[in-house]
């Protein structure tokens, strides 16, 4: 790692130092309108085409986001190829469909294999992030990531283990590390990403996000037994919860979606506005208020337009994110070095998407 | 000659040269303002896609790349050369809202008689492509799961049991299909009267539906239904079909993550009982012609589910109709 920060901190040196700081904002200029054309036309083209349409569709969706998101000037651009991803999506499709037949014929089969692909993880981490990586590109200088298939192991197998032993108390840890592994293994050109908080910030996370948690139960039970006079145990009564489902989502999904905001706010800031990068750092300011109320309409709008809202919450979430980030910069953006350019195959982020490995980044 | 502006990297550092872009009729490009003038050819340069407002990237074969900003200036460009790609139709198909509306359209649509045929189709020819036998695999722990937290032993007489058991026996007696037919007794406690069918060829029966039945045609037809879905293998094209839903689900909502979970997880549900109200269905049609078979009244199935529905209270109307598993009483009684 030593080695490495000294190795970011090079192209610094060909410069005289400047000092002089200026902030960068991100912006999205991606519209709701736009996006829902290109959403439902690829769509339609991925359910006549039985889905393997759906990896063109990805690479233009992709490119669309990256293509809208501004820094300083220029764009983002995505360089994943169709073909790539459909190959990764078809390994992924066949290992679904396996684990699904066979979790489906005997659960003791399907806890095996969920067991085999536990091991699985690490490598899959390293070739997602490292295909995420090497797929983005600004101005014309790609990102890279380390493969560091030890450092995955540990993380994914050692310390998820371990989270499992604590019950759950080392879980702060384990989100740090995981964020740590995929930023600190990053590299935009020869430059090496770096995440400068510690695990404390995130265990103070998840203790206020465990507390609100809590409390959303809480007052949500309250509110639900003076709406409809009956307590926790309707649970139990399949009868009765089945008529009062309609009460109690409308109590609990904003109280869940209001703790959910919180700690997707504080993990954002936590991890990408604490983020440097050879002498600039990036700046994050997400507030709890905002992304609740975005959590709350898009999910309302969806439901309430059987999923035509679909592209405009994304596009709303985009601007948001972005509108919220800053890079600080100590001196030119013009200054990165290129590293060396290396193939990656698409299979790691397809796997990873369908089964929802949750990487963090 | 076309003047294009656009931003120049060389692909070795994030600096920004602004340059000017000219694409001749040779298929020519030619790069001004750097140090040195610098030229490629265009069959030689890889032109990004056009999605939405987004820039284009040229990409030459040194490692280099401009980005423009003007997408019309380059598709005029392209055209004038012949050089657009299938992929530029795409994008004329994604610029126009009334494409979008028809694309919507066809969307709902074939989404429809997708659930409606296609997946039940499909799941029929896959299923077929399975052995018998291979029922047997699906949910074998299911009747010691059952008798672990909802049933009990019988307390029927051994003589009522073997009495039906030989009714039973008579219907199956004439299938030949590889499964593995036999009839079970069990108490429903919080089940009730109930009848189910494992995929393996076991028909398990409550006391409390004996009980319930004022003539053994009642039983017997509830039997034929429950073999029905044997025969016709409802568990694995169920599971054939659960499967695809929610394929499709994935597939028509993005992603797996997150709150789309939750949106996708209500149509999903509703899917898979559309599917299973076809399956009962199904069931009842095999018991029906069973019934005309031995030439026995329809009556008597009728009879049953009234008098069950009576007890139970029968699938709901209305809008819960759409969450149930079972088609509604009234539309499964046939004369």
């Amino acid at each position: 790692m030593e080695a490495q920060s000294a190795d970011a901190a090079a192209p610094g040196s060909e410069s005289p130092p400047d000092s002089s700081t200026t902030v960068e904002q991100f912006r999205f200029t991606g519209s709701g309108g736009e996006y829902f054309r290109i959403w439902i036309v690829n769509l339609l083209l991925s359910v006549v085409t039985l889905g393997i349409y759906s990896a063109w569709a990805k690479v233009r969706r992709m490119r669309y986001f990256y293509g809208n998101t501004h820094l300083a000037g220029d764009v983002f651009e995505y360089h994943g190829q169709p073909r790539q991803i459909l190959k990764g999506r078809l390994i992924a499709f066949g290992m679904f469909l396996v684990y699904f037949i066979v979790s489906a014929i005997s659960e003791l089969a399907g806890v095996l294999l969920a067991l085999i692909f536990f091991f699985f993880v690490p490598w899959l981490a390293v070739k997602a992030l490292t295909f995420r990586a090497r797929m983005s590109s600004y101005r014309n200088i790609r990102f890279t990531f380390e493969q560091d298939h030890h450092g995955a192991a540990k993380v994914f197998i050692g310390f998820a283990m371990l989270v499992g032993i604590t019950l759950g108390l080392f879980y702060p840890y384990f989100a740090y590390a995981r964020y740590r592994f995929a930023i600190n293994n990053s590299s935009y050109g020869k430059a090496r990403l770096n995440l400068f908080a510690g695990p404390g910030v995130f265990y103070w996370i998840y203790f206020r996000a465990a507390l609100l948690y809590i409390a959303a139960i809480a007052i949500g039970l309250a509110v639900f037994r003076l709406w409809s006079g009956f307590g926790i145990d309707v649970l139990g009564d399949p009868k009765k919860f089945s008529s009062m489902l309609p009460r109690l989502v409308i109590v609990f999904l904003p109280l869940l979606l209001f703790v959910g905001a919180f700690l997707n706010k504080c993990l954002q800031n936590a991890t990408l506005g604490n983020v440097t990068i050879h002498r600039h750092r990036l700046l994050s300011g997400m507030q709890t208020g905002r992304l609740f109320w975005l959590y709350l309409s898009n999910t309302a709008l969806i439901v309430a337009t059987l999923g035509i809202f679909i592209p405009w919450a994304h596009v709303r979430m985009a601007q948001y994110r972005f509108e919220r980030l800053a890079l600080e910069a100590r001196g030119s953006l013009d200054e990165f070095i290129a590293g060396e350019s290396q193939a990656s195959a698409a299979t790691g982020e397809e796997i990873s998407d369908m089964f929802d490995v949750d990487l963090g980044l | 000659m076309t003047g294009l502006r656009g931003q120049y990297f060389d692909g070795r550092s994030s600096l920004r040269h602004p340059v000017e872009l000219q694409i001749g009729m040779d298929g020519r490009l030619r790069v001004t303002g750097l140090a040195e003038v610098r030229e490629y050819r265009l069959s030689e340069t890889e032109v990004s896609e056009r999605i939405g407002q987004t820039p284009r990237t040229l990409r030459f074969p040194d490692g280099s790349a401009c980005q423009v900003l003007d997408n019309d200036a380059i598709d005029a460009a392209l055209e004038a050369l012949d050089t657009t790609s299938v992929q530029h139709d795409v994008h004329r198909l994604e610029s126009q809202w009334s494409y979008a509306v028809v694309a919507l359209l066809a969307l709902v649509a074939i989404v429809w008689a997708g659930i409606q045929y296609g997946i039940p189709a499909a799941a029929r020819h896959v299923a077929a492509i399975f052995p018998p036998r291979a029922d047997a695999l699906i949910g074998t722990q299911a009747l010691e799961l059952l008798d672990h937290g909802y049933l009990s032993p019988s307390k029927l007489p051994p003589e009522r049991q073997q009495q039906l058991r030989e009714k039973f026996a008579a219907i199956t007696r004439d299938l030949d299909d590889a499964h593995q037919y036999r009839l079970e007794f069990r108490q429903g406690g919080e089940l009730g009267a109930n009848a189910f069918a494992l995929p393996s060829g076991i028909v398990v029966m409550t006391d409390e539906l004996v009980g319930l039945a004022q003539a053994d045609e009642e039983l017997e037809v509830v039997l034929a239904h429950e073999i029905g879905h044997v025969v016709h293998r409802h568990s694995l094209r169920m599971l054939l079909q659960n499967s695809a839903t929610s394929l499709l689900m994935i597939g028509l909502t993005g992603d797996v993550s997150s709150a789309s979970v939750l949106v996708a997880s209500v149509p999903t549900a509703l899917v898979q009982a559309k599917h299973s109200r076809q399956f009962e269905a199904e069931a009842d049609d095999y018991a029906y012609a069973w019934m005309d078979r031995n030439g026995i009244s329809h009556r008597y199935f009728g009879e049953m589910l009234s008098r069950l529905e009576k007890k139970y209270g029968g699938a709901e109307a209305g809008a819960l109709s759409w969450l149930s598993s079972h088609p509604r009483t009234a539309e499964r009684i046939r004369n």
